[in-house]
């Protein structure tokens, strides 16, 4: 019959006592069934995979990580399964959150965790952080590969000491011009904010729209590509390259400083005339290909896309600037962020494996193909050529460090710093239902909650 | 009343009932009572890290430091239930009230109607979606017909509008059917009666159908908000939350499983929406019931 | 009066105008438009999208099918849906005859006690972590567990119901003619409650096959996605490709409108059965 095992197996868990027992066992099970698997050290020669990699959807990096996997099968006879998904919240944070909880994967796509907040409480460290303060990755010193990276890299992904993960390098955000639009209209590079206002209303009086971004389908978070950048700038006379997201976080710049209320202003100014209508629902993944299909004279964007645009027309001529937030043009400068991180998951069941797959990563022949591919500024020593670096110029791998998810965003802390909200009520401030001096008080209040 | 099956035959109807009922407390007893419990300790979904009872520091945390998250995700809630409930209901009146008459395709009407019932949160959810994309959607295509546009769910103001829109429209046809039901037992006479006195057609409906159908409103009003009240799915597919579109649900749903993985302060979460819905619905019960007595 | 006027209700023509219409425009445009961009090809959809498609580009679902690996998840659903929803049609099949028939102690304590599981709070915290607790987590036989008490519950509201109409002196003669329970269970009672077991077995069905949360609390390897996050996960890896994600979307609900326009009555019985539940 059907039931009988069924009975067998929880027929003894009596139903009350399984409720209030509930909290203890599960602490059990959780130890058991996922943490310890330390042991699967099984050497590597015997071991034949397969070997699990996650990744986010970053149609250039999937393509090159697709083609070392199968160099890597080829190699040393094993399998290799890679899962991707969209890089949003609904999308790779769940495969991430699922790929731990079921200890599905061996090496995982990560952003990199650091700084960890100053005080470190389960409310206020970020899904990653806790993972990596609580063991979940593997640490790596010792690898040999290690030594041939950016120390200044790798400290993105390190803590307490311990490797956790290998920054495969940087990228950053600016503008992204059509050169032929700007020969027709004469336009210039512009290096100051108001040249740069200049520049959109040359276009928009043309009839061009003159910049794209898509933050629609859950990526309000990109207008970061905006906020970091303008900030940075403005505040480069007090601060110097020191990075603005942790002088915000300790309080030394207070949200309300007239020269974030500037940043917000110019935000909105750009928001409003110069990005295309309704950027607020634009699928952020077609950016790319909107703007190589011509429908605006610039993109606003990372450099990560920059290997997906080139794909689609690898004849287009494109030039690259920061996104100038201040009318003293030294000042102004790009934003970079350390980005994909790999690391290998401690409950695998292939670590040797996995180590050895980040070996055969780093290998200067595959790592200059993934840094040809992705377009990124790589953190390896060496010499590495790609067409991002032709086209970004002096600009390349440049540019002061702001970590995609910013230091003063707090998951579960107070309500403006919790990132949903924290962009939800920024464009809300740029949809004009918030004032941006309002915008910073209500950030402030929160701050203050923060550190008291 | 007497069994008639004995001895072993007896032994064997007690054995068979053994499976579900395990299954009824394992996957439903348990997990209703836990989540009260777990509301009570700092449970993470992170495996391995010891959790413990908390007290009630997770409703601090969210009545107290988090103040405006709860509150605005209450507004969006009873804003989201309120509108879904009114607008669902009368819309199923009228619609129920033409399919009741007899007119061609008036059974592929109500085929058609019903049909998204059977379609699921995430092909109803992609499929308004695509229609509602801000450029090469149709609806962004009427839009510019009128020389305006709008980022749809992208839009802080109408991205509620939308999925309130989305919701009824996947629901409307069920409680249409309620209310189906319900004029087909009121007697035809009446309706007759009422024409000869020539009074208009809808009058007629709102004067004599209407008060005859006051259980089915009570029926329709109530799994409408009970429903409302609970549900995150296709909200969860059109806009994860975003642009005032939090509701308790969605928030219980993004606080436990996405961004954070905190499962205590979600279950308090989840408490709140269920003594919420409990609420709301107990007293609807109350009024309506009072209502349906009063027009008998 | 005119024959035609006895067959149609008086102003039937402006009913057949207001309501038609905006039934058609609602519930039959979203299709079409849909199936109008799945036959496009993707330039022609770039340039012109609301336009009928010229060629017909039938690739599209082809393309999708093998893209999003529908044949795979497709083939997950059918055993997440089929395999929970017959258990809990016999479990709830076990419940619901001796409590209607009140052969059991405390059948009314049980009726109401199991009636009352349709109210209980949704609770996909507490599942998760039990899950997790009895190694559910990720696996095919722990999601298919995971979904049989709802469908049982369910089964159950509607059998007890059901059973009432079935005469109690069957049961007395089935006893007499030395028929034991189990047999009289399949043989007489099964072929009897047979609309019922339809009715619960579409309704129930439907509502595991679309279930969403499911898959994304409980599920974590995609090999084990069912077609409701398989079709999701393809939307965010390729929301670029509207023709492709039409194509695949009209895929994913064929067989839904397909079933439900073979089996409408019994499901629409079971969603008035439901009506308390939801």
């Amino acid at each position: 019959m059907k039931g009988k095992k069924l009975v067998k197996t929880v027929a003894p868990l009596a139903v009350l006592a399984l409720a209030s027992g509930l909290v203890v066992s599960e602490v059990d099970a959780g130890t058991t069934g996922n943490a310890i698997h330390g042991s699967g050290n099984a050497s590597a020669s015997t071991d034949n995979g397969p070997l699990t990699i996650t990744m986010w959807v970053n149609p250039p990096a999937v393509s090159a990580v697709q083609k070392i996997d199968k160099e890597f099968e080829a190699k040393y006879g094993v399998k290799v399964n890679l899962l991707t998904a969209a890089n949003d919240q609904a999308g790779y944070t769940t495969l991430e959150q699922t790929s731990v909880q079921g200890g599905t994967a061996d090496i995982m796509a990560i952003e990199p965790f650091e700084p960890m907040p100053q005080k470190m409480t389960t409310d206020n460290m970020s899904v990653v952080q806790e993972w990596a303060a609580n063991h979940v990755f593997a640490p790596l010193n010792g690898q040999p590969w290690l030594s041939k990276f950016n120390k200044n890299d790798l400290s993105a992904a390190a803590y307490q000491g311990k490797d956790y993960g290998l920054v495969t390098g940087v990228y950053q955000t600016g503008i992204f011009y059509n050169k032929a639009i700007f020969k027709k209209y004469n336009l210039k590079v512009p290096t100051t904010y108001a040249q740069f206002i200049n520049v959109c209303k040359t276009l928009k009086s043309h009839g061009v729209t003159p910049i794209w971004t898509g933050i629609g389908n859950g990526a309000t978070f990109y207008l970061e590509f905006m906020m970091y950048p303008l900030m940075q700038d403005l505040l480069a006379s007090s601060l110097g390259n020191a990075s603005a997201s942790a002088a915000l976080a300790a309080g030394k710049i207070k949200w309300t400083n007239p020269k974030m209320i500037t940043a917000f202003t110019e935000e909105k100014q750009i928001a409003s005339n110069y990005l295309e209508n309704n950027y607020a629902g634009e699928n952020w993944q077609q950016m790319p290909g909107e703007f190589v299909a011509g429908k605006s004279a610039m993109l606003l964007d990372g450099s990560w896309d920059l290997a997906s645009v080139l794909q689609a027309n690898p004849k287009m001529q494109i030039g690259y600037f920061p996104l100038p937030g201040s009318n003293v043009a030294s000042d102004n400068n790009s934003v970079s962020n350390p980005d994909l991180t790999w690391v290998v998951l401690n409950n695998s069941k292939h670590k040797a494996l996995a180590e050895k797959w980040l070996q055969f990563f780093s290998s200067p022949n595959i790592y200059s193909q993934y840094v040809d591919a992705t377009g990124i500024s790589p953190s390896e020593s060496g010499t590495f050529k790609s067409n991002a670096a032709t086209i970004m110029g002096k600009w390349f791998g440049k540019g002061r460090v702001i970590n995609q998810t910013a230091d003063w965003l707090i998951p579960n802390g107070p309500y403006y710093l919790q990132s949903n909200n924290f962009w939800s009520e920024q464009l809300k401030m740029l949809q004009g239902s918030v004032s941006p001096a309002k915008l910073a008080q209500e950030y402030q209040q929160s701050q203050n909650q923060a550190s008291s | 009343m007497n069994n008639v099956f004995a001895g072993r035959q007896k032994l064997v109807i007690y054995l068979t009932m053994i499976p579900g009922f395990v299954v009824f407390c394992l996957f439903g007893i348990v997990p209703s009572i836990s989540t009260l419990i777990i509301s009570f300790t700092n449970f993470t979904a992170i495996p391995g890290i010891p959790a413990s009872f908390v007290g009630v520091s997770n409703y601090i945390h969210i009545f107290v430091d988090n103040a405006q998250g709860v509150l605005q995700s209450l507004k969006d809630t009873l804003i989201f239930a309120a509108s879904v409930t009114v607008l669902q209901n009368a819309i199923a009146l009228w619609m129920a009230h033409v399919l009741t008459k007899k007119f061609p395709g008036v059974k592929f009407f109500r085929t058609l109607v019903f049909m998204p019932a059977v379609l699921g949160v995430t092909i109803i959810g992609l499929m308004w979606s695509l229609i509602f994309a801000p450029s090469g959607g149709p609806a962004a295509g009427i839009l510019s017909l009128f020389g305006t546009s709008s980022a749809f769910f992208g839009s802080s103001r109408f991205a509620l509008p939308l999925v309130i829109f989305v919701q009824i429209w996947a629901n409307l046809g069920f409680t249409t059917i309620v209310y189906i039901a319900g004029i087909n037992t009121v007697p035809v006479e009446l309706g007759e009666a009422a024409r000869i006195d020539g009074a208009s057609n809808w009058l007629n409906f709102w004067k004599v159908t209407f008060p005859m159908i006051a259980p089915s409103l009570t029926v329709g009003v109530i799994l409408a908000a009970a429903g409302s009240l609970r549900t995150y799915d296709l909200i969860y597919v059109l806009t994860d939350g975003v642009n005032n579109t939090n509701t308790l649900g969605m928030y219980m749903f993004n606080t436990a499983f996405q961004g954070s993985s905190n499962l205590g302060i979600g279950a308090g979460i989840g408490m709140i929406q269920f003594v919420l819905t409990i609420v709301v619905v107990l007293a609807l019960q109350k009024y309506l019931a009072r209502r349906e007595e009063a027009m008998s | 009066m005119k024959p035609i006027r006895r067959r149609f209700s008086h102003d039937w023509w402006r009913y057949l105008f207001t309501l038609g219409l905006v039934v058609i425009i609602l519930y039959f445009g979203p299709l079409v438009f849909l199936a109008n961009i799945s036959l496009e090809t993707e330039s022609q959809f770039l340039t012109n999208s609301m336009s009928l498609p010229h060629p017909f580009s039938w690739s599209n679902f082809a393309q999708a099918w093998q893209q999003a690996s529908m044949g795979e998840y497709f083939l997950n659903s059918v055993l997440y849906t089929v395999v929970p929803t017959v258990i809990a049609l016999m479990l709830s099949l076990f419940l619901a005859f001796p409590i209607s028939r009140q052969y059991v102690r405390w059948a009314r304590q049980l009726h109401v006690l199991l009636t009352s599981g349709m109210f209980f709070p949704v609770a996909v915290i507490p599942l998760f972590i039990e899950a997790r607790m009895l190694h559910l987590y990720n696996n095919r036989p722990g999601y298919i567990i995971l979904h049989i008490e709802d469908a049982m519950v369910f089964g159950f509201f509607l059998f007890v119901g059901y059973f009432r109409t079935i005469p109690r002196e069957l049961d007395e003669s089935a006893v007499i003619d030395g028929c034991g329970y189990l047999r009289y269970l399949f043989t007489i009672v099964g072929p009897l409650a047979r609309p019922a077991f339809a009715t619960m077995g579409i309704y129930a069905g439907i509502q595991i096959w679309n279930d969403l949360i499911g898959p994304v609390v409980f599920l974590a390897t995609p090999s084990l996605f069912p077609l409701s996050r398989g079709l999701f996960v393809f939307y965010g890896t390729s929301a670029s490709q509207w023709t492709l994600l039409a194509a695949g979307v009209l895929i994913a609900a064929a067989p839904l409108i397909i079933a439900f326009l073979l089996f409408q009555r019994y499901f629409i019985q079971g969603a008035t059965a439901g009506a308390i539940k939801s």
